[in-house]
């Protein structure tokens, strides 16, 4: 199937033999929602602090594309483009992947074809700024605004796939890789002694500058510096993490005249250094572990054209789909199930 | 150098005599080669020169070098026709002079001293003194008078500013007294330029002279050096002196050595670190009365602190300016003050037996000014109530005034010793003080500003904190003769506790400290008149993201300096 070569979220369809469908290559153009009407899990209501808001909404859409420049292998590329909501704000993140697939054992008896891919992918706002206040041990900030946050990924996987019939399939996949996020600039605001107050991060040193007007009586700090870290904030680690992390998943494709049906279950875990000890010494939850399931229907309009609805469901949001937006203020959120559904046309040739 | 106006006017008139005297040498070689003389033919006569003459006026320059400037080249040459000066000043050119006159050397009869300047006269001037060496210079002389706040009616170029009345007074004291007060800045800033090679002879000092001529009278066209009869703006003595060491530092006319020497300098902070005492000398001078007017310029032309000061400390005025520019400044500006005076000085106020006491509750500690200055210094219970306040007796020696619209600066710095980084400083500026019948009254207006600065003991936190809201309005008057209290532990308390204990943890503090305060404006001396060191206080204003400083406030004045251990 072409969209089982793409990379996160479609890992759950990976195949080892995208030729079945694709000979030559494939173009897949779509949109992806999430909303209240599209939320099945309720996962807004579930939370007091979203319950009525925009909170996990998602609209997006991406272009997929492979191309098959010798036999058994496979250069595929992918662009998303993602509008992401928390409680009051929405960011946009700018995905891209890039993969080589290169099928080194075709099938022969029992023996599955196998294929080995590499890839590397990621996620890139202009900013992302949040109204929603962060509890940090020595503040409140009531907003927190991270310039340029971005998360980079290399990932190998090892696909399986037993060709059952000409129309029956299934493939089961094994994935390592390793993340790296990073960050411009972190700048925050805060209040202190009734007066709010401008923060800039270099590092862990703060800098704070009074937004005025401030009608406290007396003397009034106009500016401080701290870089003793009694703020309790580590922002390398925290927002700018590294880590690894390991897929399992297995699939299965089912063609019948113009329809092609798929499902596949994706299982990810990931290490993740720091952040992660950061939340348990803080006595909040760390998130590790995410199960996707993934179905989708395709029709063959024309012999080249198909359209198809995606649906897909995780246990704990997007994070192995997104990796930025996790960090020591989000993480909690990640405690909750999403579903993600797409529309989209495909030409393969 | 620039051509003064007058010097094309003289040239225009020199070359109309030269060729008046073509002429007549022309028609006497007619005469010659006619057989003219007494051979009986009709003769013609050369017409007669008609003399020149002029008075030289520091005070009267008795036995000074005239020379008349045919070539307008500034100098006096040795090729041009010269006189000497008689005993009250005056030169005459028997043959005339049309072109500016330059006067050197001789000996000022009000003060009996050598005369080191370099005055000139425009051609046609009856008198050469420091103002007409400004119309030389470059200026007219409608900027001279506005400058200097002189009448319109005043003619710089015939007005003889040292003539008397019958009676011995000055008919012009005025324009004496301003006309020794630029004379005054030009030789001084002339003098410390010099001294900077130890040069003191007229060959070294000429030359600098008229370089700072010229740049005083460029600075002086579109600036009013008296903002009043018996003021300076310092500003303008500050912009003028600028002035003239860019100008000597590019000099041709002047020696190389004095010229790399003068170059070496930063002109911004040479005009800070001069300015205030060389303002200081001429402004004597302004304010002396007629009858010590000779002593007073004689004291003043005398005193070569400002030259000394200088040499002395011309590696430091080769720094950009900074607060040590200030302290500099300020120190030479009361070395000046002080200069010559060997008298008990007058009108001061000081603190009754250099002390102080500590009130907490019901304990009473007193501490004296040596025991604070002492590398031991005084023991403090930290951190103190909200009673706690310190008593004083502020005692008047003289009359001292306060000027109208005067205002107080002052700061203070309190830094751990032995290798801590924590340290406090603040200040309070534009404070209003006033002498009233009952001591000073101290009023902190709208436009007051008191800002704190703090470090923590580690260095890693640092805050500004602007206290400008909760001391505007604040009223109070130290008595004169009688105790002033003055409650300081609210004060303190609500800083460290409300403020900048969160940040600093001043509140922590214990150890030795050394503490400066510094106060400016306030004529506040030791028992006794001593003055008290001049210091300067950078209170941080203004934080980089880094934590660096970005901006100071400087507060440079009186100051003391002392140490304070605080225990519990």
């Amino acid at each position: 199937m072409a969209t089982s070569v793409v990379a996160a979220p479609l890992d759950a369809l990976l195949t080892a033999m995208p030729e079945r469908l694709a000979p030559l290559g494939y173009v897949e153009l779509g949109i992806d929602h999430m909303n209240d009407s599209l939320d099945l899990f309720k996962i807004r209501e579930a939370d007091p602090l979203t319950a009525g808001t925009q909170a996990g909404d998602y609209r997006g859409q991406h272009i997929n594309a492979g191309w098959r420049v010798a036999d058994r292998f496979w250069l595929t590329g992918s662009l998303w483009q993602r509008y992401v909501s928390d409680a009051s704000d929405t960011y946009q993140y700018n995905s891209w992947q890039l993969a080589a697939q290169y099928r080194f054992m075709e099938p022969s008896g029992a023996w599955p074809a196998m294929a080995l891919r590499l890839s590397g992918w990621g996620n890139r706002a202009s900013a992302t700024e949040s109204s929603t206040p962060v509890n940090v041990p020595g503040a409140i900030l009531n907003t927190v605004k991270v310039t340029e946050p971005a998360d980079w990924q290399l990932q190998a996987d090892l696909v399986s796939t037993w060709p059952l019939s000409p129309a029956l399939e299934v493939s089961a996949l094994v994935s390592v890789g390793t993340s790296q996020l990073s960050y411009g600039t972190l700048s925050a605001t805060t209040t202190r002694n009734g007066c709010n107050y401008q923060l800039s991060f270099t590092g862990n040193d703060i800098f704070g500058t009074l937004i005025p007007p401030c009608s406290s009586q007396g003397g009034i700090i106009q500016q401080f510096f701290d870089s003793s870290g009694d703020y309790g904030v580590d922002v390398a680690n925290e927002i700018a993490w590294r880590g690894t992390f390991m897929q399992l998943g297995v699939n299965g494709a089912w063609r019948n005249g113009p329809w092609t049906l798929q499902g596949g279950y994706l299982f990810h875990m990931a290490r993740r250094e720091a952040v992660d000890a950061i939340l348990a010494s803080r006595g909040k939850a760390a998130y590790t572990q995410n199960h996707n399931i993934t179905l989708e229907a395709d029709y063959r309009l024309h012999p080249h054209v198909s359209v198809f609805s995606r649906a897909q469901f995780s246990s704990n949001l997007f994070f192995n789909d997104i990796p930025v937006t996790y960090n020591s203020s989000t993480a909690s959120r990640f405690g909750s199930k999403y579903s993600l559904f797409s529309l989209g046309v495909r030409a393969v040739f | 150098m620039p051509v003064a106006t007058a010097d094309l006017d003289t040239t225009g008139e020199t070359m109309s005599q030269y060729l008046n005297l073509s002429l007549a040498t022309l028609a006497a070689a007619i005469l010659v080669a006619c057989g003219g003389g007494n051979s009986g033919v009709p003769t013609a006569t050369t017409p007669a020169a008609t003399p020149s003459s002029g008075v030289a006026v520091d005070g009267y320059l008795k036995s000074a070098k005239a020379t008349c400037d045919a070539n307008g080249d500034g100098l006096a040459s040795a090729t041009e026709v010269s006189v000497t000066t008689d005993a009250v000043g005056k030169y005459t050119f028997p043959s005339g002079c049309n072109a500016v006159v330059i006067v050197t050397g001789g000996i000022d009869i009000d003060t009996n001293t050598e005369f080191k300047g370099v005055l000139k006269a425009p051609a046609g001037a009856t008198v050469a003194t420091p103002l007409t060496t400004l119309l030389v210079a470059g200026m007219t002389p409608a900027q001279v008078k506005s400058s200097l706040g002189l009448a319109d009616s005043v003619d710089l170029q015939s007005l003889d500013p040292a003539a008397k009345k019958s009676d011995g007074s000055l008919v012009n004291p005025e324009v004496m007294k301003k006309s020794l007060a630029v004379q005054q800045l030009m030789q001084k800033a002339t003098e410390a330029f010099a001294g900077l090679v130890g040069g003191t002879g007229s060959d070294t000092l000429q030359p600098i002279y008229s370089e700072v001529a010229t740049a005083f009278a460029n600075s002086m066209k579109t600036s009013k050096l008296n903002t009043d009869a018996n003021t300076m703006d310092q500003a303008v003595v500050t912009a003028m002196v600028k002035a003239a060491t860019e100008r000597v530092a590019q000099s041709s006319a002047v020696s190389s050595t004095v010229k790399s020497a003068v170059a070496a300098l930063n002109s911004d902070t040479m005009a800070k670190v001069t300015a205030g005492s060389l303002k200081s000398q001429a402004e004597a001078i302004l304010n002396a009365s007629e009858d010590k007017l000779k002593d007073e310029t004689k004291k003043q032309q005398s005193d070569d602190k400002v030259t000394n000061f200088v040499s002395e400390k011309k590696k430091d005025i080769g720094e950009a300016p900074s607060t040590a520019t200030d302290v500099l400044g300020e120190t030479l500006k009361n070395s000046v003050k002080d200069s010559g005076s060997t008298a008990t000085p007058t009108n001061y106020l000081a603190v009754v037996d250099n002390a102080i006491s500590l009130m907490v509750a019901d304990v009473v500690s007193n501490y004296t000014m040596a025991a604070f200055t002492s590398n031991a210094g005084i023991s403090v219970k930290w951190p103190v109530s909200s009673s706690a306040a310190i008593k004083f007796t502020l005692a008047e020696t003289g009359a001292f005034t306060l000027a109208e619209g005067q205002t107080l600066s002052a700061a203070v710095r309190i830094a751990e010793t032995g290798g801590g980084k924590g340290e406090v400083r603040a200040y309070i500026d534009k404070v209003n003080i006033k002498k009233t019948a009952s001591g000073i009254e101290f009023v902190v207006p709208a436009s007051a500003t008191a800002m704190v600065y703090g470090v923590s003991t580690d260095g890693k936190k640092k805050a500004v904190m602007d206290f400008s809201t909760g001391v505007r309005g604040v009223k109070n008057t130290l008595g004169i003769a009688t105790s002033s209290t003055v409650l300081l532990g609210d004060v303190i308390n609500y800083t460290i506790n409300n403020v900048s204990n969160d940040f600093t943890g001043i509140n922590g503090l214990r150890g030795k400290y050394k503490v400066s305060l510094v106060i400016s404006e306030l004529p506040l001396r030791q028992v006794g008149g001593t003055r008290f060191s001049t210091l300067g206080i950078d209170v941080p204003v203004k934080l980089g993201a880094s934590g660096a400083t970005t901006e100071n406030k400087s507060v440079v004045g009186a100051g003391l300096e002392g140490y304070i251990t605080l225990t519990d």
